[in-house]
């Protein structure tokens, strides 16, 4: 705790090793999340082993504290909060972390075993059980893992594991930290927008350009081995859909028809993509093969129908349709094409997405006699909708792949931003772009 | 009404008839093509000499929701299709617009729809459909950045581009 000279040299090693590739271009730290505080900081027996210059479970904490504000459920402690702990310190922690209302505590540690290879050691603990604290009894500890032979570039990826393990144990729900986003950046420069399909962390670190124009590029949506990004482009003044393997960065062309070509999303087989397509006149669902590249038409008639997104069974389709007289959702089985309406709250719903376990429909929702869009879920047993969000122009919802977060589109004076909540409403987040705009997220499936 | 005021910007400026504006090519990955200019200040400006005034304006705008050609729109289309039947190796594409309400896609299939109004009127007056094509850019290349019902008004468009 006084000992300053080793603390600066933390600060400096943090600045080194997170500063090379740090380029975010969607900051996920700002916002305010509510949420129960946890408390995450280095262990005791760190400060006992480790030596000048030498990494430390700080480095882990950083990302881990920003994956768990991020989810929208925990309020993690600042360091400043949390005082480092020595062996006599670490019981009398315990009851600061109670008053300031933590109900757990993550305490970790790195020990060197050679020039690049550390060993990290993670317990999570419960700060009520056990008085003693620091007598780490069974009755506290609620997870004690210890990974051997992690190299030093592979802590911000051990660090979202940790994430994802906590947040799996402390709410029974597998942790989505460890996952992409997909997303549009516009920049308006001199000669015009540049538009850019960009890859990401979860938390928005790693970003990687996939494709840059100068028109327009929508609609991304990621293929379920999350290899592979389906996208909308402009670059021939027309519409074009494209795949693109987020590895290779190679491009195929998979649908240029007159007309529409739009909203493409791929079926859980990874074989097929449902799309929009208005090659007969108007915009209508249709389900390409992607081998063959063999066409079916799904709806017909005169209205606009598009925005498809597939059912949890995959045996229906979802889609956005003014066949009714005003956009609202529908669904149509995919055997027998019977098509029902769905969405009945609000004059104007769009752009369905279902979550994981079928139960809820998320969507682009307006109220009746309002002008403001938001994001809203359905429960489909029931009916009931619910608003999640509350500014103007909320659109684009896409979910995490385990269904708690909504990540989503909105303003930010006259640029876009991404927000993200929780499925319960409760959690709240605002991420800024450093530069330009950010629209249309889309969440990647779990990375195997 | 808001045509009129755009009247005084476009009078000002000088068009070429070749490509201004930004070229279309994407950086990464894509493959080059030469397709013309797309930008909103492309289409502006005189060139057309005794057509007078009319074929000087390319856009035509629509009420909210909605793709109908309103009754004073007609004299600027009539105006475009006696300029294209004289001149039959002529070819336009009409960019649908739409304001920021609405999600995505929606809005692109409804920009569709009033650059086909659009089409359509042509054809009706005579133009060869060889040598019409529409594209819809839905609300993803805005006019007019800002919130309000002005902003919305003058985004609610269709274009008429003319590419040779």
């Amino acid at each position: 705790m006084k000992s300053y000279p080793f603390m600066a040299i933390l600060i400096l090693g943090l600045g080194i090793s997170f500063n090379v590739n740090a380029r975010l271009n969607i900051e996920i730290t700002q916002g305010t999340a509510s949420g129960v505080p946890i408390a995450v900081t280095s262990g005791y027996q760190e400060t006992v082993t480790s030596h000048d210059g030498s990494p430390s479970f700080e480095e882990i904490a950083v990302v881990v504290r920003n994956d768990l504000k991020m989810c929208g459920r925990f309020a993690p402690l600042y360091p400043e909060q949390m005082p480092r702990l020595t062996s006599s310190q670490q019981e009398m922690a315990f009851g600061t972390w109670q008053k300031l209302g933590a109900e757990n505590a993550v305490i970790g540690a790195i020990q060197q075993l050679s020039s690049n290879h550390y060993t990290v050691n993670v317990q999570l603990l419960d700060v009520y059980k056990g008085k003693t604290g620091l007598k780490e009894g069974p009755s506290n500890v609620l997870m004690n893992k210890s990974f051997r032979n992690v190299p030093k570039q592979d802590f911000r990826a051990l660090a979202h594991h940790i994430s994802d393990l906590i947040y799996e144990k402390l709410t029974g729900i597998r942790g989505a930290f460890s996952t992409r986003i997909a997303y549009v950046m516009v920049n308006s420069t001199m000669n015009g927008k540049r538009y850019r399909l960009e890859i990401a962390d979860a938390d928005g670190y790693n970003p990687i350009t996939l494709v840059e124009s100068r028109e327009p590029i929508m609609s991304p949506s990621w293929s379920p081995d999350a290899r592979r990004l389906a996208f909308v482009s402009f670059e021939k003044n027309r519409a074009e859909i494209y795949v693109i393997d987020v590895a290779t960065g190679q491009r195929q062309l998979l649908s240029k028809f007159p007309g529409i070509n739009g909203a493409p999303a791929w079926s859980k087989d990874g074989r097929q993509l449902a799309l929009v397509l208005s090659k007969e006149g108007t915009p209508k669902i249709y389900l390409m093969d992607i081998a063959t590249q063999q066409l079916t038409q799904l709806t017909q008639g005169y209205s606009i129908d598009t925005e498809p997104a597939w059912s949890v069974d995959s045996r229906s389709l979802y889609f956005t349709s003014n066949r009714g007289g005003k956009p609202q959702i529908y669904r149509m089985n995919i055997a027998t094409r019977q098509v029902d309406r769905v969405t009945f709250v609000g004059n104007y719903n769009a752009r369905p997405m279902l979550t994981p376990d079928g139960k809820y429909l998320v969507m682009m929702h307006r109220e009746d006699n309002a002008g403001e869009f938001h994001i809203a879920s359905q429960d489909l047993a029931t009916g009931k909708v619910s608003v999640l969000t509350h500014a103007r122009l909320d659109e684009s919802p896409t979910l995490s792949p385990n269904g708690a977060m909504v990540l989503y589109g909105t303003q930010d004076g006259d640029r876009q931003i991404l927000g993200l909540v929780t499925l319960d409403g409760r959690g709240q987040l605002r991420l800024p772009a450093r530069e330009g705009s950010v629209q249309e997220p889309a969440w990647s499936p779990f990375l195997s | 009404m808001q045509v009129r005021g755009l009247r005084q910007l476009v009078l000002g400026m000088v068009l070429c008839i070749s490509v201004v504006g930004c070229s279309n090519n994407a950086k990464k990955h894509g493959k080059e093509g030469a397709y013309g200019a797309s930008t909103h200040g492309a289409g502006e400006g005189s060139g057309f000499g005794e057509e007078g005034d009319l074929l000087s304006k390319r856009k035509i705008y629509f009420a909210y929701d909605r793709s109908e050609i309103r009754d004073g729109e007609y004299e600027i289309i009539r105006a475009h299709a006696e300029y294209l039947k004289k001149n039959p190796n002529i070819h336009v594409r009409i960019e649908g617009h739409t304001d920021e309400q609405g999600s995505r896609e929606y809005n692109v299939a409804l920009g569709e729809r009033r650059a086909h109004a659009v089409s359509r009127a042509l054809e009706h007056d005579g133009v060869s459909h060889h040598q019409i094509s529409t594209v819809s850019y839905g609300k993803e290349k805005p006019e007019v950045t800002g919130r309000g019902e002005e902003s919305y008004a003058l985004n609610r468009r269709a274009v008429i581009v003319y590419e040779n």
